[in-house]
């Protein structure tokens, strides 16, 4: 099914939205030499029409307004409305100014367009503030016949496809439209005021007498033509922005507008068999500064919710320096994944879902500049103690990762105290021995406390000779009463409880 | 000549019955059965000297079990093996992994959350029970103070459950004291350790069934 969106006057309505006196539309900034390009209905029935000279329809209508052509609120509106369609489906077609024709066959409803439609209604009343009227229809020429009167336009109430055509749509209606007729005053002649009239006529005979667009009007009257729509092409079809007026302090409505512009880039993808595979945001704020951030998905998607899900799971992480001023998305495409399941490996089921919750888990954890992001533990590189390093998790990963081969030192693993404890220990030191550490003999502070009873040590550890150069010295103790711990000496005088081998 | 009521009540197979029935034959297929959660007996504990070693396949999937232990760090390395499908998730309270004591076979199977309070500890625990994803979930409270353990709200453990049993996850926790009103399943380390054990003597972990739980087993494990 094809859906018209007509606004009537359209160059004059993007100018004043209410017209209700008589009004045109001048060509040239000299008025008295000017031409009518545009008039309204009020003005019409003056005999007014377009092509008229100024001062000619000013001597039929003394009351009547001129206002000037202004093409650049023209395509503003132009691009609004766009957006707004494209919303819904990216088949479009410009296909006269202020006409764009829809083709909802491909809509994920085709058959059942109602929904839809009043969706589409509530949407352009709310965010277009012009008037318009809808027609629909099997072809798309007759959709748009539908939707050139107000008296054949679509309600509401009365969305589904007619079958047959706008019969009582006077042929004036056909006036600076595709399907305008060379000799209009001939068929008022006849007797011929409207398109039922019009299709009694033979076609042939009309042929004849008044030229190919007359009988091409038949044939489309008669459902004989089922032309195809020469779809519109965004420039920049993977991006789309939003200024805000005036800024926006919170959330929700970037969510909302995220929303919208979301659904859009995502027919225009699936229109050109693409998906996205990373989100590009980038937030603007009254203060000058900006937010950039590219957020990639697991697997390339065109679902709607993920990309909504992922964009919201970050922007609730993200903290505002100044109101917000624009918003521009940016959908980078990739190939859509193709991947077979496997019988005897596992895979993640929702690659999706996973991903959000690592976001939302290192949001939690106070994100990766903290330095507590999730990930797989990397066995250090280097002797230094308590060196973390964490290896980004990749449920889309074959292979396991490669890390650098780690042999403990012991049998049982040491469980760390981050930080560590500071302790005062008496200790004595090793005699002949000067630049050896001191013998632990008691633990005088800390968590922990008493004598030590047994100890293994020291275990003398340095590094970075090169620059910045340290050295400490461990000890595994074992108290009177308590776990069996890890104490390290660093000169000159500090002890540190490090960890612990049991709780 | 048998009256109908005695054929029907000995033909008739209960669907507690059949389900039981089917658990018995097929204990590798899903234990859910959409609210209801067929009564299973835990598996049984490897045997002294077995080669088995601690696993999570003695824990029911989608439960929630945990054991009592002053040895955490060596649970975590029994229980990320390599070769597993999936990592599992290690809920790192107190942040005290230290990936220098363990092989990289046992870090690349291992997803390290690293929680700097209880909160944070919490919320992760929740998100990843949702989650579902990664079937295996540590939530290491070894060093939980008593007071830290009187934040954690009781309905919290009852809400937990029920998202396991959703999900499919079978969450673990390490802790020195039980916290679980209901466990699928605890255990309790006996193992004791010294020094020795640190270079000289392997460690082997001790792992007992809660007496009031189940009937006394124990196991060897390392």
């Amino acid at each position: 099914m094809y859906l018209a969106f007509h606004i009537p006057v359209f160059s004059l309505s993007c100018l004043h939205r209410c017209l209700p006196g008589p009004a045109a539309l001048l060509s040239e900034e000299e008025q008295e030499k000017a031409t009518l390009i545009a008039v309204n209905s009020a003005a019409r029935r003056y005999q007014i029409t377009p092509s008229l000279k100024s001062t000619q329809a000013l001597a039929r209508c003394p009351e009547l307004q001129f206002y000037f052509q202004d093409l650049k609120t023209e395509k503003q509106f132009n691009t609004e409305i766009i957006g707004l369609l494209e919303t819904f489906t990216p088949d479009l077609e410009l296909t006269h100014p202020g006409t764009f024709l829809l083709d909802l066959n491909h809509s994920p409803a085709p058959h059942l367009p109602t929904p839809i439609l009043q969706n589409l209604i509530q949407e352009a009343r709310l965010h277009l503030d012009l008037p318009f009227q809808i027609g629909t229809h099997k072809t798309p020429d007759l959709a748009h016949l539908y939707a050139l009167s107000p008296d054949t336009a679509s309600t509401p109430r009365q969305l589904n496809s007619r079958p047959g055509f706008p019969s009582s749509l006077p042929l004036t209606a056909l006036q600076d439209t595709p399907f305008s007729l060379p000799s209009l005053d001939t068929f008022h002649l006849w007797g011929v005021h409207t398109l039922g009239d019009f299709l009694t006529l033979p076609r042939t005979g009309l042929t004849e007498r008044l030229g190919p667009a007359a009988s091409c009007l038949h044939d489309i009257l008669s459902g004989k033509t089922h032309r195809l729509l020469t779809l519109y092409q965004a420039p920049e079809y993977d991006q789309k922005h939003h200024h805000f007026d005036p800024p926006i302090e919170n959330l929700e409505p970037i969510l909302f507008i995220g929303k919208r512009l979301l659904q859009s880039l995502c027919h225009r993808l699936h229109s050109k068999h693409r998906a996205a595979r990373a989100l590009e945001l980038s937030l603007s704020f009254e203060n000058g500064a900006t937010h950039m951030r590219t957020l990639t998905f697991p697997t390339p998607t065109l679902c709607q919710e993920v990309i909504h899900r992922t964009l919201a799971t970050h922007l609730d992480s993200c903290l505002a320096p100044a109101p917000t001023v624009s918003l521009h998305l940016r959908l980078l495409p990739g190939p859509h994944q193709q991947a077979q399941s496997h019988l005897f490996e596992k895979v993640i089921t929702d690659p999706h879902q996973f991903a959000d919750t690592l976001q939302r888990v290192n949001a939690i954890l106070g994100g990766g500049s903290s330095g507590h992001a999730p990930g797989l533990p990397t066995p250090p590189s280097t002797h230094r103690p308590d060196h973390q390093q964490r290896m980004p998790y990749r449920p889309e990963r074959v292979s396991p990762p490669r890390m650098t081969s780690s042999f403990p030192t012991t049998h049982l693993p040491l469980m760390s105290y981050r930080p560590a404890h500071r302790v005062q220990v008496e200790s004595r030191p090793v005699p002949f021995l000067g630049s050896s550490p001191p013998f632990p003999l008691r633990l005088l502070t800390g968590p922990y406390q008493g004598l030590i009873i047994d100890r293994r040590g020291p275990f003398l550890i340095d590094g970075d000779w090169w620059q910045g150069s340290w050295s400490l010295s461990q000890w595994d103790i074992k108290l009177t009463q308590g776990p069996l711990l890890q104490l390290t000496f660093i000169p000159p005088d500090s002890w540190t409880l490090t960890g612990a081998y049991q709780s | 000549m048998t009256s109908p009521s005695v054929v029907s009540e000995s033909k008739v197979l209960t669907l507690d019955t059949l389900q039981a029935q089917l658990q018995k034959r097929f204990p590798a297929a899903s234990v859910r059965t959409g609210r209801t959660m067929v009564q299973q007996a835990p598996p049984p504990l490897p045997k002294e000297g077995a080669p088995s070693p601690l696993s999570w396949s003695l824990f029911q999937r989608g439960t929630l079990n945990e054991v009592l232990t002053t040895h955490a760090g060596l649970l975590i390395q029994h229980l990320s093996r390599p070769r597993a499908d999936f990592p599992t998730v290690l809920i790192d309270a107190h942040n005290s992994f230290h990936p220098g004591s363990h092989t990289s076979q046992t870090c690349a199977q291992l997803l390290w959350i690293p929680c700097q309070n209880l909160n944070q500890t919490l919320k992760c625990t929740d998100l990843f029970l949702r989650d579902g994803n990664l079937p295996h979930l540590l939530l290491d409270l070894h060093r939980l103070s008593l007071r830290e353990e009187r934040q954690i709200p009781r309905s919290l453990w009852n809400r937990f459950h029920s998202q396991a049993r959703e999900s499919g996850v079978t969450l673990l926790t390490l802790s020195p004291r039980p916290l679980l009103a209901s466990p699928a399943q605890r255990l309790i380390d006996q193992s004791h350790f010294d020094l020795n054990h640190l270079e000289k003597e392997k460690p082997h972990l001790q792992l007992e069934n809660d007496h009031f739980q189940n009937s006394g087993r124990r196991a060897v494990a390392g």
